[in-house]
């Protein structure tokens, strides 16, 4: 059986080459090279990428490349030269040629898990790398040749390498496997980030450590444009999720407030559970229980309905604490009119609620916002996950402050307009006062035209007062009820 | 006036909350065109027996005949009764977000399904029955205490109801505003309107009041035309509270 | 859980504390650990103050190195590979196979498996976890990546549903953070980690936990 087999490897082999004979020969006169076409066989060949970010090779940063092969068994290499693409700078300096051998735990396959180093001599003539190993290499071996510190021109492309190996028999043999690393052009951010290190300034800036750790420049500049896709993608979700979230709210509040027990309990149990729970445990048992249910939803898609699901219960007791705090005088003034307990809720307990309630819904988004960050656990390309993963891998915590700024970005202006609408509220007290003394023949009151009639939006100035008014009647009309 | 149709009538109606007795047994039939006006000290149960009329309280027991049908039966349309009965409330209860017209136009539109044109051209008209269509465009912020209660009235009018009920309108009012309400008040019974007051003005009861009712302890403690009641009390209790407020 | 780090009652133990704890001994230290997560390890080493070295399963890589000093390597990293679908996804194919838009490949943040995904499977997508454990419980990607002896681990306890398909070894090393101004104490280091690696001792808590 042995013996057949080998016969028939042996066999199979001489047609290969015999193959690659007539095939090479017609190609190329030399019937050196095209023999020697075959001393090695290109496995891996790549180049660290070095982007802050995704999976590009920059041009103008350093990069490490990576070359593995596995050497014909018929010619033991002794060295090699690595011809590197035009512009490209490099040194041997952490360069290395290393052994990949068999670790011998998986019988019967070489797993090449087995690093042995292997002795080289580096010399650099312009594009030329060239190497020569001190120590002998097996025919048959599989090696893995690493240069460190090497930089790509800034304009990258698809840049090809040229090699060739030394044999023991002194023949020098033309790789003709494709060595091909595309390289990304250096971009406008990464080019600011560069120069920038290179400034003086910032050498003094950096020299201290917590302005080197939080306020990098460099990091700062770099890693803006990356953190700001996470930025989007926080923006669409949460403003995806908050306008759906308000009419869950809504309906969440009139469960709660329901007359009928059950619809009552079922709206109490689901916000109660999910205010009385960490969000980040939510996230943790949709993103890993879901899948395990064999339920598989795109992580966007998931991470919009949590977002969704967890505001609409925040919102509901915005709206419940909103829709009680009017007065019942409004109701029964309503109801007196008429009007069924659904149309009073819409048309007169709903919009005063709304209005009321805006600067804490406003509140409620920031809170949303901010929530957004949670979902980098679960693996949503949101602000802290690209900063995150810059921080994991270069260590600085510039990124951070580069996403806090992304969040600042909203949560300032929001929170300013909270304080702004929370202020007409005072200055409507303050005015209400003044309307109160009013004068019939006092003309001073703002008429608006006619268009404003029907319009169902009341200047918000009419808010506040309209609050301490209605609150004085609720107080009387309690009593009233107990008196009367 | 007996003759007169009759569009309230109360038989035996007691309400209590909790343990609380407010209303023992109250017997009072209003006719259409009457002003009936109803008296007697705080927490004697006058402003529930007003609330009781429009079912804003339910009654403990006893019945409620309004033009004739049982309100207090079960499976009756509240809200077709409440439309048919007017309420001016104390606190005047506007609707802070809409201006004084739309306050006057929401009900019309959403309970008697009248046009937006035809309720407008209403809300004007019932407006300027209260002297407030130059106001028209107000928020309720921007109106007097006196003012407010005034668009609330034709609020309540609009709806052309059989009967308004005033709940200590002018009570929450600056004494400088009360007059200028009293006088629509006057001016809506001397167009015929029936009309259930209660109210503390005694002047108003005695001027416009066509049959004065004294609640004491939820129950009524005299009924008599205006002239009887001021000027000839029968009961002790009567004659006690008339003195209170001739003081 | 991982064999460098573990939580063993209220005690790390593991790979990394011995070696560290080894490393003490020879330098007449004791040594207090601190528990960090992963991306915020090298920004306490280098702000100082919080501690003065930081052993967790740490890549020595050029990024990092700007931030601070590394000690020599004390263990040489394999990845494994596992894939919840070892039909479609075999040794033979999976670098192919796994190269391609849409598909979703689990790695712990910050890592060197990060790292190797990102150089060799460019037109997949990453999914980055904090833990190794999340990248296994995150079932929507095809397949994970972690350090090798963590990936058999987890698929033994908890993951039986996924199989390692292949093991690489990236040569890439873990080394022990220093800050950068502590020349001291990288020194003092590197002198105990050649003695134990010399004695023997390095290969002995190797085996004890690999």
């Amino acid at each position: 059986m042995g013996y057949a087999s080998a016969i028939k490897s042996a066999l199979f082999k001489l047609i290969l080459v015999l193959l690659a004979i007539a095939l090479a020969s017609g190609i190329f006169g030399s019937y050196a090279s095209c023999f020697v076409a075959e001393a090695l066989s290109t496995q891996r060949f790549s180049a660290r990428p070095n982007s802050d970010n995704g999976n590009d090779v920059l041009g103008g940063e350093k990069t490490r490349i990576n070359w593995e092969f596995q050497a014909n068994e018929s010619a033991p290499i002794t060295g090699f030269t690595l011809v590197f693409p035009e512009g490209t700078t490099f040194n041997e300096e952490d360069a290395s040629v290393t052994l990949m051998d068999d670790s011998g735990t998986t019988p019967g396959e070489n797993d090449h898990l087995k690093r042995v180093p292997i002795q080289t001599v580096y010399s650099i003539d312009n594009l030329d790398f060239s190497a020569k190993f001190l120590n002998e290499v097996s025919a048959d071996a599989y090696l893995e040749i690493r240069v460190q510190n090497v930089i790509f021109p800034q304009n990258g492309g698809e840049l090809m390498f040229k090699a060739s190996v030394n044999l023991a028999n002194g023949d020098i043999v033309e790789v003709r496997d494709l060595l091909q690393i595309n390289v990304k052009s250096f971009s406008f951010a990464d080019k600011l980030a560069k120069d920038l290190s290179e400034q003086d300034w910032v050498k003094a800036w950096n020299s201290n450590d917590f302005l080197r750790l939080f306020f990098n420049p460099p990091v700062l500049v770099s890693s803006f444009p990356v953190v700001m896709q996470g930025f989007f993608t926080a923006l669409a979700l949460v403003l995806c999720a908050y306008p759906c979230a308000i009419p869950l709210g809504l309906l969440l509040a009139l469960m709660r407030m329901s007359k009928l027990r059950l619809i009552r309990a079922i709206g109490s149990i689901y916000v109660n559970i999910i205010r009385g729970t960490p969000f980040f445990l939510q996230l943790y048992v949709a993103f890993f229980g879901l899948p395990l249910a064999g339920v598989q939803i795109p992580s966007f898609i998931l991470g919009f309905i949590m977002l969704f699901l967890n505001s609409g219960a925040y919102l509901c007791e915005i709206f419940r604490a909103g829709i009680q705090s009017i007065p019942d005088g409004q109701t029964e003034a309503s109801r007196s009119l008429g009007m069924s307990s659904f149309q009073t809720m819409f048309f007169i307990i709903i919009p005063q609620t709304i209005r009321r309630v805006i600067p804490t819904m406003t509140n409620e988004f920031i809170l949303l916002y901010k929530d957004t960050s949670l979902l980098a656990a679960v693996g949503v390309m949101e602000v802290v996950m690209y900063a995150k993963t810059i921080v994991a891998s270069t260590g600085s915590i510039t990124p951070y402050i580069v996403a806090a700024f992304f969040y600042l970005i909203i949560t300032i202006p929001l929170a300013s307009l909270v304080g702004v609408l929370e202020r007409k509220l005072d200055v409507s007290k303050a005015a209400n006062n003044q309307v109160n003394v009013l004068d019939e023949n006092d003309i001073s009151v703002n008429v608006k035209d006619e268009s404003d009639i029907d319009g169902s939006i009341a200047p918000s100035i009419a808010l506040g007062q309209t609050q301490v008014t209605l609150q004085e009647d609720k107080n009387l009309q309690n009593d009233g009820a107990k008196n009367g | 006036m007996d003759n007169k149709e009759v569009i309230y009538q109360t038989v035996d109606l007691h309400k209590s909350f909790g343990e609380l007795n407010v209303l023992n047994g109250i017997d009072l039939d209003i006719h259409k065109g009457e002003v009936v006006v109803i008296l007697g000290p705080s927490g004697c149960g006058k402003s529930t027996y007003l609330r009781c009329l429009n079912l804003l309280e339910n009654v403990t027991s006893g019945k409620i005949y309004f033009e004739g049908n049982d309100i207090t039966s079960k499976g009756v349309n509240v809200n077709k009764l409440r439309s048919k009965v007017g309420m001016v409330f104390q606190q005047f209860n506007l609707f802070p977000h809409m201006n004084a017209l739309k306050n006057v136009m929401v009900a019309q539109q959403r309970v008697l399904k009248r046009s937006k044109e035809e309720a407008k051209e209403n809300a004007l008209r019932n407006l300027d029955v209260v002297g407030m269509k130059g106001r028209a465009n107000y928020l309720p912020s921007q109106l007097s205490g006196g003012q407010q209660q005034r668009v609330a009235i034709a609020r309540a009018l609009a709806m052309d109801p059989h009967v308004i009920l005033f709940d200590e309108a002018t009570s929450a009012l600056d004494p400088e505003l009360v007059r200028e309400v009293l006088q629509v008040m006057k001016e809506l019974a001397q167009s015929g309107m029936t009309m259930v007051v209660v109210t503390h003005e005694m002047q108003f009861a005695r001027d416009v009041g066509d049959t004065i009712v004294l609640l004491n302890d939820g129950k009524i403690e005299e009924k008599a035309s205006a002239y009887e009641f001021f000027n000839n009390p029968k009961s002790q209790i009567t004659k006690d509270f008339l003195g209170h407020y001739s003081e | 859980m991982s064999s460098l780090v573990n939580l063993e009652g209220s005690d790390f133990v593991g790979y990394d504390m011995d070696v560290m704890k080894a490393i003490g001994q020879k330098l007449g230290l004791s040594v207090e650990f601190k528990n960090l997560k992963f991306d915020a390890i090298i920004p306490a080493v280098s702000a100082g103050g919080q501690c003065d070295c930081a052993i967790s399963g740490i890549t020595i890589n050029p990024e990092r190195k700007e931030q601070v000093n590394f000690a020599d390597g004390y263990y040489t990293d394999g990845l494994g590979f596992a894939v919840a679908d070892a039909q479609k996804y075999t040794k033979a194919n999976y670098n192919t196979e796994l190269n391609k838009a849409g598909v979703m490949i689990a790695v712990q943040s910050g890592t060197t498996g990060e790292d190797y995904v990102k150089e060799n499977f460019p037109n997949a997508t990453r999914q980055a976890y904090d833990t190794s454990n999340d990248c296994f419980a995150a079932l929507q990607c095809v397949a994970a990546i972690s350090n090798d002896a963590v990936v058999g681990n987890l698929i033994k306890m908890s993951y039986s549903s996924l199989t390692k398909i292949d093991t690489i070894s990236t040569g890439e090393e873990y080394g022990i953070a220093i800050k950068k101004d502590n020349k001291e104490l990288l020194d003092a280091i590197n002198k105990a980690l050649k003695e134990l690696k010399d004695e023997g001792k390095i290969d002995n808590i190797q085996s004890k936990w690999f």
